[in-house]
């Protein structure tokens, strides 16, 4: 089922004054595809799903399902969340606690008044298709995480809804449970085939598991695109720095006539698509944008220091003081003073330590441009404050389960 | 002594004197209603063990007693489920829904239940032989409604402000109306505060005399506390031993109710339902 947005806004009416989580929104989900919102707490991607399931009523603009307007208050029209047949699993899974795992999966059923042979055998195909046949009879109460939310899974499944709507669904869940149930959610919607929509802040999950990604901020629209695209062309600061992990670095720089930039007291000419993105740029100052698993990081001087850094494809690179290393078990997290700020770099552990004279050299190829402009008060906290310590043990996590 | 020994002895010795002074006035009763003269505690008087108190009260047909039991079970019962009911669609509205100006309706409601009931109680009066109701059970319940409805909501209220709204959404997505969620998901979740509440309810509506005396007639409606306390004027003295025979057997039904509901009035049932 496609699903489409239109000049989608909703308000929400508070005691300090209103909020607009959705700011007219444009967008278009295809048939089958597993799209994903991403974005940081307060982005509205929560909202945006609950406006889709029927369970918001949309302050302007227009909802779509296929041809068939399920949304759009300028004509009256709302078609409430029994009418939508969509399912949703929420993050806290939201089970009826009251009930078996069978009654909790065969409720949508039961409220639809489908007969009860046929409850019965649906309830079993789809138990049996998450793998908690033997849970039937237990209640919620006395089941894990990770069983709660293929009871929750099946729940949604069972009535073999439009779309598949998931917000955050494996935030609960713990670090290895989370790796496997992604894997088990992308193989499942790869066979049936489903409209999915999937909320979350966790950049990982998006890049994993969405055909496309839409990442959002304040209620609006940053980047949408495959996550390839959003990983390699990141069209903003903010998608920058919110992509990637550890996030990208951003340096200060100038432009210094065409194609060429100034940046850490060194002056150099840019590529070919990196000259173009700088005439774009209206301003001098620009932000010049590295991310760390791109940085080489040595000990001593590399071969080609000191040289001027003129030709395309050459290594540009810099000396800065180790303020602090990180092991993340593949590999070390180096945090580099630079003259006009800290630099994150990923390498091989080489027993460095804090205050030893670290070289970083990263190809031109490499470097993303940003005008500096455009680097609003909240990006730049966020990356001031470097990495969170959320982050920080999320990385170490991440690594530990893939060494 | 130890400083943990001595708290020990304070708290074993504030409990049996707590103890001691709330069952005294029930060991009392009991054992007035099983002797033969109500004032044994005198000197020179025999306790003199013996049931015709409790034959009297259950069998002799001039009691009525049997009777009040009866209409007090139905009255209290009908009007605490009613109110439950009532609350429970006020409450789900008041926790679900942005009523506007809730919390002050809350608060009116509050004050409602402030009134004394003898300020009323004449108009009730007059209400009652107007709509043709005096001395019958709807007479009584639908004061008792009204009485024990603030209570009801006001607790109500707060058990399913525990319930997660993620229950009533996951509910409208699954396709059920608002009433299906309230009455398939949210009561059975609330379920220890609905019993608490209806058995407060009953409790209340059990225990109430003033409206009861005032409403009926005789004992085709005459609920318990009214009952027990007319029952003087039978022999021409008053009948201690039975009075505190009738008021033991009173004790029953709610001494059953809450053992019922005790095991339902468990907290933790909302156990598995999210993760906090």
């Amino acid at each position: 089922m496609k699903i489409i947005l239109e000049n989608l806004r909703k308000h929400f009416e508070g005691a300090h004054g209103g909020v607009d989580a959705v700011k007219n929104l444009n967008l278009t989900v295809e048939d089958g595809e597993f799209f994903i919102f991403l974005g940081p707490s307060g982005c509205g991607k929560s909202t945006l799903l609950n406006l889709v399931a029927g369970l918001e009523k949309p302050t302007h603009g227009r909802i779509l399902f296929g041809d068939e307007t399920v949304a759009a208050p300028k004509e009256r029209i709302f078609v409430p969340p029994r009418d939508r047949n969509v399912a949703m699993v929420f993050q806290n899974y939201a089970l009826y606690p009251h009930m078996k795992v069978f009654d909790n999966i065969a409720f949508p059923l039961r409220v639809a008044k489908i007969d009860r042979d046929q409850i019965e055998e649906s309830v079993r195909r789809t138990a049996a298709m998450l793998g908690i046949e033997n849970l039937l009879n237990r209640k919620p109460g006395e089941l894990s995480g990770g069983q709660r939310q293929r009871v929750a899974i099946s729940r949604a499944l069972v009535r073999q809804p439009r779309m598949f709507l998931l917000d955050e669904p494996l935030s609960n869940l713990d670090a290895q449970l989370r790796t496997s149930t992604r894997t088990e959610l992308k193989e499942l919607q790869n066979e049936m085939g489903i409209t999915t929509l999937y909320v979350t802040h966790d950049q990982t999950e998006a890049m994993t598991l969405g055909d496309r990604v839409a990442l959002l901020r304040d209620g609006e629209l940053v980047q949408v695109g495959e996550p390839e695209a959003l990983y390699h062309s990141p069209v903003s600061p903010f998608a920058a720095t919110f992509i990637g992990s550890p996030p990208m670095n951003l340096l200060e720089g100038r432009k210094q006539g065409a194609g060429t930039i100034e940046m850490e007291g060194m002056e150099f000419n840019l590529p070919e698509k990196q000259a173009e993105a700088a005439a774009d740029i209206d301003r001098d100052a620009v932000l010049v944008g590295i991310r760390p698993e791109k940085i080489q990081v040595f000990l001593n001087p590399p071969e080609g220091m000191g040289e001027p850094v003129e030709a395309a494809g050459r290594r540009l690179i810099l000396r800065g003081e180790l303020t602090s290393a990180e092991p993340l078990g593949r590999e070390v997290l180096y945090h580099v003073a630079l003259e006009s700020g800290e630099v994150l770099a990923l390498g091989d552990d080489m027993g460095a330590k804090r205050g030893d004279s670290i070289w970083l050299s990263f190809s031109a190829e490499d470097i993303h441009l940003f005008d500096a402009e455009s680097m609003d008060r909240k990006t730049r906290e966020q990356m001031q404050s470097g990495l969170s310590k959320e982050n920080r043990k999320k990385l170490r996590r991440q690594s530990e389960t893939v060494a | 002594m130890g400083e943990e020994t001595l708290k020990k002895i304070l708290l074993t010795g504030g409990a049996v004197l707590t103890i001691l002074f709330a069952m005294l006035p029930f060991t009392y009763m009991v054992a007035t209603g099983l002797s033969t003269g109500a004032d044994f505690l005198q000197q020179g008087q025999d306790y003199g063990f013996t049931l015709s108190n409790f034959a009297t009260i259950l069998f002799a047909e001039s009691s009525h007693f049997v009777r009040y039991m009866l209409n007090s079970i139905v009255i209290s019962g009908i009007a605490a489920v009613i109110s439950v009911f009532c609350a429970a669609l006020g409450a789900y509205a008041l926790t679900r829904f942005q009523v506007p100006g809730g919390a002050v309706l809350m608060l009116i409601v509050l004050a409602i239940s402030m009134f004394p009931p003898v300020s009323l109680v004449s108009y009730l009066f007059k209400f009652m032989t107007w709509l043709g109701w005096i001395n019958t059970y709807q007479a009584l319940i639908l004061p008792y409604v009204a009485w024990t409805l603030p209570l009801s909501l006001w607790i109500l209220v707060s058990y399913f402000k525990q319930v997660p709204l993620e229950l009533d959404k996951a509910g409208l997505i699954d396709g059920a109306s608002r009433l299906q969620i309230l009455v398939k998901i949210i009561l059975p979740v609330a379920a220890p505060g609905v019993f608490s509440t209806a058995l407060l309810a009953f409790i209340f509506a059990f225990n109430e005399f003033l409206f009861a005396l005032m409403l009926t007639t005789d004992f085709t409606a005459r609920t318990i506390p009214v009952g027990i306390a007319l029952f003087q004027g039978i022999h021409g003295q008053i009948p201690w031993g039975e009075i505190m025979a009738a008021a033991t057997v009173t004790t029953i039904p709610v001494v059953v109710l809450t053992l019922i509901f005790q095991r339902r009035i468990i907290s933790g049932l909302t156990r598995g339902a999210v993760k906090e």
